[in-house]
């Protein structure tokens, strides 16, 4: 599906610029983090009560801090440290923030992954159908499109959720499974399930699959004024392979440019939806944000490092999203000739 | 430069037994390949659902509007006009790639109408792909009906709507197993109900997702399978029509012609893959020996349409279309966007190819002396109207519609003593098909308008009346503008100083001068009125027919008198 | 008459490009004479709209002019740059190439104009036809006023995103004075609009195809310009529109006696204007002389290719005698040092494998041909064997069609 020339613009482009190589790394590391959150983590992220002797949570290096004890009738000032134990402290019910910053990664990535591929699934055909078919067909499609974009993504996803509920899906971790049939004791002492969240993933792809369908759509529409596409009708070709064998193909370039944009937009909306508690699950990033919220002047580092993740994860794959486009862009490829 | 009388001699001589053009027309017992009789082609504006509910009536545009000729066997028919006068609209039209808003054609004696619908294939035994699919369908069927059996039965656990989930995979479980017999008979119904259950599986699993992942996963995955493959071997259950197989057309874009990620092996191979025809290897033999045919070597199938230039490209598509030995194909504008030197080697080829293959054309072009140089027979269109159609010979050394006329002697030939040769320019453009004018089409352009019998104007001097009746009849005229320069002057003098460009007889100017003060009052229709009164030309009401003869023009200057036609068509307003 | 007014020699114009140098426009000799109409023509990448741009100094990156003289007779302005510049003044001559870029843009409007193939392009949307002329106007107003000021802006070529930019916080309306509307409703009657005084206020989409190139025409004459270049200016039009625009191009010429240089794919076009022609095939002017030369006493068998390729509206059928093989590789590597046209020359001789000079030829005094036929007839015996060009077209092939797509 992919021509030669795509390829050979794809890799000059990456050479030819910094900011593709940043995100591929960026994006590369991220994904490795969530794949081997297991083997990386160096306690189980769901585990609560990793608290100084004191009472407070464990900062990470360069955030100790006092804190006022009674002690006996007594009350004091006592310094909490830093701990070799947890590399990056604990949060406020004394989770590993490290260790849920790794499982935090995974979830944003299949959310996202799964979000896009099931709002692909829905609105490219979709677009594609409208576009080509034109006429009613494409009225009535399009007209549902409008409706569903004139409520604001955030909105529309926080009623969908309240239709839906909160389901997460919990599907069996391959790293832990493995490691313990193998008995590599690898990943020991990690859950051996994770938490998918299963009816964000649904509400994400029905808040996103709009703009698949519109360009789509669009490219549908200009594709069925081809004259291969006449030619094909021509000969006899049915409607159907048409819009699989041609008018597909031929669009495919727009919309991986738009889904790695879209990816984005999904980890974000996510992310929103932890924060605002709706997600199904508290192994989120978006969650741990809103964990700390509270006691940001204080323990500052709780949602420090989930937001870093957040905006890391976004920037990387908006990077990838403006290769893509950059280099599959036909108008800005080669030079313009007088002749 | 090559002399007239070589041209003449020059000429492929046509296939013995095969009449020429205008012993065709003659010889009423011959039968026309292909016979159009009032084609019509609207295209619609404002016609969207927006427009409705603001109560915008739909604006048609009148691509094609009746046309009717026939085009016999072994011959090549013209179809030349100016951008926009529906001739390209006309060829798809007529191989129904566009759907016609009314008329027909035939082709061999048979109407075309619903061709491309379900013609079920006669394949007694299914394929391999087909028992699978509905094996796969039996199965999914089969999943649901238990599925949805159990979340049924158990319904007092469940919440409401799960339970009608569940009632709904029930149902689709039986349709599934229902459709996956269907399949095995082959019919095209086969094929539609497949196509709907997929689709459903598909539906019905994305709410099920929060419920059951898993489940509704293998759900999503083997509807979307199944329905893909339905959709792409389509061909298992209805075939192509024999008309499909025997007609082709060649476009004018060489760079949109030809999927660009498709091989220009795969692309010419197309056509026998959609037909089904001949096993692997015959079809790249047939393939190999047509890229060579034209005139590339077989080298180069693997090679992408963009390694190729124009020319080769249009190569290609002809290849491409002559893939199915095809009896008519239709050239639409096939070498507009190619160099004078590459025109004339496709130019060549077609002309051999119609020898080899033996090809009836349909030539569509803009270029008179492409037409001149290949047609047997051409057709002169204006605004979605067949005004002259006739022997190229004929056509070409006596035009007898106006239009034609002003055409012919508008192209600049390329020889000495052009630059003296006096040209007729026309200098209104042409109307809008949105609105095309009443009566004759060509009227508010033609040279030779028929004024009415007791005027007595010269033709140049009733050009510029009428003119101006065109003008304030559009609205055209502002009088804001003319207020402003007028200054301390009369209005409507300023309108006549402004509008009319001759000097008319004294006689004249004083009727036209009291529509003009009527329009400095802003009565634009009565002013119209009042000029239509006097100098309203029978080109304006009544509508001229093509007629039957050898050599038909529809003009009111070789028609019938007009008086006698007025029952015939009376103007439509 | 016969006065020359452009002397263009030895012009090469370079493109660099992803697939190599393309050379787009290679030693190229011609003269304009005062008061005429000269027509290049030649195919898709022969490089006549390149020479057009390198008179208008249009050539944007990645093409460059690389070598040569445009030689243009002002002697105004040959006074003017002979203290700063004396190098580029020959007489009443001045080097265009050699002069600031200043002084060669305020030449724009005044002694060069251009029209273009697609007039739709060429207008703003958002202003009015009689605006846009009444600019021009003004522009060329203020520039003649104070010949030395470099904000004398130059009309933009083509509508783009900045231009609009530029047109909202500039508005174009300040350019419009009550002499520039009154000039351009003059222009817009001198190019056959009815009614211009109206017309003049209407926006470009209210104009036909044909009338919005009668206004492009009337655009590039606000300057009052020596000589009008018109790059394909009937191409995108229907024959009877293109009948209105050469009428009235030549009433226009006879009228104000300026001197055009006619672009054009269409050798009835050149028959129809021309007084002399030059024809260009790969970035060369193979042939030039007068009408008659070209049609009559033509030495180059491209020229006399190009003419037997147009079937005859005059005469029915025939076989057409088309140039064998597709439009040449401009691509600098590719170009070997030959004539570029033997490859496909059906009397390619031995000799053809060096480049042939300009040699004058029967006919007319300025009758030159880049060919070897002009010396000497063909021999057969010299022939190239047909295979000859063979392996090289192969291994050609697919460059040579990258550069033909733009």
């Amino acid at each position: 599906m992919i021509s030669n020339r795509v390829k050979s613009n794809l890799r000059q482009t990456f050479r030819n610029s910094l900011l593709p190589k940043v995100g591929v790394l960026l994006l590369a590391t991220i994904v490795l983090m969530a794949v081997f959150a297991p083997v990386l983590a160096t306690h189980d992220p769901t585990r609560t009560g990793y608290f100084h002797e004191n009472g407070g949570p464990y900062p990470p290096p360069g955030f100790d801090y006092t804190t006022t004890v009674a002690q006996g009738g007594e009350i004091g000032e006592v310094r909490i440290t830093a701990t070799s134990e947890h590399l990056l402290g604990t949060n406020t019910v004394g989770q590993d923030v490290y260790s849920r910053f790794l499982y935090g990664a995974r979830v944003s990535l299949l959310v996202g992954l799964f979000g896009v591929s099931l709002a692909l699934v829905i609105g490219v055909p979709f677009g594609l159908v409208a576009g080509y078919y034109g006429g009613r067909v494409d009225d009535g499609l399009m007209r549902l499109a409008d409706v569903m974009l004139a409520f604001p993504s955030l909105v529309l996803a926080l009623a969908l959720i309240g239709v839906f509920g909160q389901q997460p899906i919990r599907i069996p971790d391959p790293i832990v499974m493995g490691s313990e049939y193998l008995d590599l004791g690898i990943a020991s002492g990690m859950p051996e399930s994770i938490p998918i969240p299963g009816s964000v993933t649904v509400v994400v792809a029905l808040v996103t699959w709009v703009w698949f369908a519109r360009v789509s759509r669009g490219e549908a529409l200009s594709l069925r004024n081809e004259e291969y596409v006449k030619a094909a009708k021509s000969m006899g070709e049915h409607n159907g392979a048409i819009l699989l064998k041609h008018v597909l193909p031929n669009s495919v370039t727009p919309i991986i440019v738009l889904a790695t944009i879209q990816i984005a937009v999904i980890i974000l909306i996510e992310a929103s939806l932890a924060y605002l508690g709706f997600s199904g699950t508290t192994l989120s990033w978006g969650y741990e944000i809103e964990r700390g919220q509270d006691v940001l002047r204080t323990r500052p580092w709780v949602s420090m490092l989930p937001g870093i993740g957040i905006v890391l994860s976004v920037i990387s794959v908006n990077l990838l999203g403006d290769w893509f486009r950059d280099a599959l862009d036909p108008n800005i490829e080669g030079s313009e000739r007088g002749a | 430069m090559t002399e007239t009388a070589d041209g003449v001699e020059d000429r492929e001589p046509i296939p013995e037994g095969m009449p020429t053009g205008s012993d065709r027309t003659a010889d009423a017992g011959d039968d026309p390949l292909v016979s159009v009789r009032e084609l019509t082609k609207y295209f619609y504006e404002h016609d969207s659902l927006y427009d409705r509910l603001l109560d915008r009536g739909p604006v048609s545009i009148q691509a094609v509007d009746g046309i009717s000729f026939d085009i016999y066997e072994g011959e090549t028919l013209g179809l030349v006009g100016e951008s926009g006068c529906g001739k390209s609209t006309a060829g798809e039209t007529l191989l129904n790639l566009q759907e016609a808003t009314d008329g027909s054609v035939a082709f061999d004696g048979e109407s075309i109408d619903g061709i491309d619908g379900s013609v079920p294939s006669s394949t007694a035994d299914p394929p391999v792909g087909v028992k699978l699919s509905s094996v796969l369908l039996a199965v999914l069927g089969v999943v649901a009906v238990a599925g949805g059996g159990s979340v049924v039965t158990a319904a007092a656990e469940y919440p409401t709507w799960i339970v009608v989930l569940g009632g709904a995979w029930l149902l689709h479980g039986l349709a599934s197993v229902g459709t996956a017999y269907g399949l095995w008979t082959v019919e095209a119904w086969g094929w539609r109900l497949a196509t709907g259950v997929a689709v459903l599986a598909v539906a019905l699993s994305l709410p099920t997702l929060s419920v059951a992942g898993g489940p509704a996963g293998v759900g999503v995955v083997a509807g979307l399978g199944l329905f893909v493959y339905l959709l792409v071997r389509r061909r298992v259950f209805i075939t192509p029509s024999e008309f499909r197989r025997r007609t082709a057309i060649v476009f004018q874009d060489p760079f949109s012609s030809l999927d660009p990620r498709m091989t220009i092996g795969d692309v010419v191979r197309q056509p026998l893959d959609v037909h089904d025809v001949g096993t692997k290897e015959e079809r790249r033999e047939r393939v190999r020996y047509l890229i060579e045919r034209v005139g590339l070597s077989a080298d180069q199938l693997d090679r992408y349409p963009s390694e190729f230039s124009g020319g080769q490209r249009q190569r290609i598509a002809i290849a491409r279309a002559l893939a199915l030995d095809p009896d008519f194909v239709v050239l639409d504008e096939p070498t507009s966007a190619l160099d004078v030197s590459v025109q004339a080697q496709v130019l060549n080829l077609l002309d051999e190819l119609q020898d080899e293959f033996g090809l009836t054309y349909l030539l569509i072009s803009h270029d008179l002396s492409v037409i001149r140089h290949i047609c047997d027979r051409v057709a002169v269109m204006y605004l979605g109207e067949i005004v002259e159609l006739g022997d190229a010979e004929d056509l070409f050394e006596s035009p007898r519609h106006p239009y034609t006329e002003v055409l012919l002697d508008n192209v600049p030939r390329a020889a000495m003593g052009e630059r003296e040769r006096d040209i007729e320019t026309l200098n209104v453009d042409v109307p809008s098909p949105r609105d095309p004018p009443s009566g004759c089409r060509f009227r508010t352009r033609c040279p030779e308008v028929i004024p009415p019998e007791d005027v007595g104007l010269e033709q140049d001097q009733y050009r510029a009346v009428t003119d101006l009746r065109q003008r304030i009849e559009d609205r055209e005229v502002s009088l804001r503008t003319a207020r402003q320069q007028a200054e301390d002057r009369i209005v409507a003098q300023e309108l006549a100083d402004r509008l009319l460009e001759v000097d008319l007889p004294p006689n004249h100017r004083s009727y036209v001068d009291e529509a003009l003060e009527v329009l400095a009052e802003g009565e634009y229709q009565d002013a119209a009125d009042h000029l239509r009164e006097r100098y309203e030309s029978v080109c304006e009401r009544y509508h001229p027919h093509l007629g039957d003869e050898d050599h038909p023009a529809a003009c009111h200057l070789h028609g019938p008198l007009p008086e006698e036609a007025e029952e015939a068509r009376p103007v439509v307003e | 008459m016969s006065e020359e007014i452009l002397r263009i020699s030895d012009l090469s114009a370079r493109f660099f490009t992803n697939e190599g140098q393309v050379n787009a426009v290679s030693n190229l000799d011609l003269t304009v004479e005062r008061g005429e109409v000269f027509g290049i023509v030649g195919e898709s990448g022969s490089g006549k709209s390149v020479t057009a741009l390198s008179i208008m100094d249009l050539i944007d990156s990645p093409g460059e002019i690389t070598d040569g003289r445009i030689e243009y007779r002002n002697a105004d302005l040959a006074e003017a740059v002979a203290d700063t510049h004396p190098e580029a003044v020959d007489g009443e001559f001045v080097d265009l190439l050699s002069i600031p870029e200043d002084a060669r843009k305020s030449l724009r409007g005044s002694s060069f104009s251009m029209i273009f193939q697609d007039p739709m392009s060429s207008f703003n949307p958002s202003l009015t036809v009689g605006e846009q002329i009444a600019e021009a106007v003004e522009v060329q107003r203020r520039a003649t006023a104070n010949p030395r000021s470099t904000k004398a802006r130059t009309k933009s070529v083509e509508y783009s995103l900045s231009s609009l930019v530029l047109s909202t916080v500039l508005p174009s309306r300040r350019f419009v004075t009550e002499a520039g509307r009154k000039r351009a409703v003059e222009l817009l009657d001198m190019v056959g609009i009815p009614d211009p005084a109206q017309r003049t206020d209407e926006y470009p989409h209210e104009y036909s195809g044909g009338m919005l190139q009668r206004a492009m025409i009337a655009q590039a004459l606000a300057g009052e310009p020596d000589v009008l270049i018109a790059d394909e200016p009937t191409t995108a039009l229907d024959v009877t529109i293109q009948a209105q625009v050469l009428d009235i191009l030549r009433d226009l010429q006879e009228e104000t006696g300026m001197t055009i240089v006619l672009i054009t794919h269409n050798l009835g076009v050149i028959a129809r204007m021309c007084d002399r022609v030059g024809v260009m095939y790969a970035g060369e002017v193979v042939e030039r002389g007068t009408l008659g030369d070209i049609f009559q006493r033509q030495v180059h068998p491209y020229t006399a290719g190009l003419l037997g390729s147009i079937p005859d509206i005059e005469s029915v059928g025939g076989r057409l005698e088309p140039i064998e093989g597709n439009v040449p590789s401009l691509l600098d590597h590719e170009m070997g040092d030959r004539c570029y046209f033997a490859d496909r020359c059906p009397k390619a001789m031995e000799e053809c494998l060096d480049k042939p000079p300009d040699i004058s030829a029967e006919g007319s005094e300025d009758h030159v041909a880049k060919c070897v036929l002009a010396d000497h007839p063909y021999d057969p015996a010299r022939a190239l064997p047909d295979d000859h060009f063979e392996e090289l077209t192969v291994g050609q092939g697919t460059a040579g069609e990258v550069a033909d797509d733009d």
